[in-house]
């Protein structure tokens, strides 16, 4: 049985989360579940384990031998990720990244639709994403 | 009346706000509520004030006039 562990990161909007998840530059998760009380995760056995979780991967989406990924959301509104010491070594550091570079991005345009910013363009040079947005006479 | 542009730029999820050739309490207003969002979400923000050089030049050289 393959440990889970638990990484505390600063995710606090999940539908941002769920959209970086499903679209970076690693690995990619469009079926993902969504529970607003959090679920146990599955190990690779088909085994309930004793973490929970709001958005959880199913092992069955990820790989034959692999155990579910969760993310359990915390009191102060962020989430945690929970990863089995089996999958991070493709969920590690590299796909972490990944997804943080997507959920800023997502979570940035989300900000400056909501504050009324006009979108001008959106461009990736050298691997960085520069967005440019207009604000009428400030 | 003018229009102000606004450049987010975001490596490995770290997010850069530069605002260029303005500000004043509605650049500072938008500048906070990006950084809120973002800073929530564990991106290091800088906000860095670029003026645009060539206006500054312009101007210069008008005045030298």
């Amino acid at each position: 049985m393959s440990a889970y562990t638990s990484l505390e990161t600063e995710f606090n909007d999940q539908d941002c989360l769920i959209a970086a998840l499903a679209d970076n530059e690693d690995r990619k998760y469009t079926d993902i579940e969504v529970h607003e009380k959090a679920v146990p995760l599955v190990g690779y056995h088909g085994d309930t384990r004793s973490q929970v979780a709001n958005i959880i991967i199913r092992r069955n989406t990820i790989g034959s031998a692999s155990n579910d990924i969760g993310f359990v959301k915390g009191e102060d509104g962020k989430f945690k990720a929970i990863i089995s010491d089996y999958d991070s070594n493709r969920h590690g550091n590299k796909w972490m990244t990944a997804v943080k570079q997507s959920y800023t991005e997502k979570r940035a345009v989300k900000e400056m639709k909501r504050q009324g910013l006009v979108f001008k363009s959106r461009n990736v040079v050298n691997g960085k994403i520069v967005l440019k947005y207009l604000k009428q006479g400030v | 009346m003018a229009m102000r542009e606004i450049t987010v730029t975001i490596e490995a999820g770290n997010a850069t706000v530069e605002t260029n050739g303005f500000q004043g309490k509605g650049c500072e207003a938008i500048v906070k509520g990006i950084a809120a969002a973002l800073g929530n979400a564990g991106a290091s923000i800088t906000h860095k004030r670029e003026f645009n050089a060539p206006t500054l030049a312009a101007n210069r050289l008008q005045q030298g006039k």
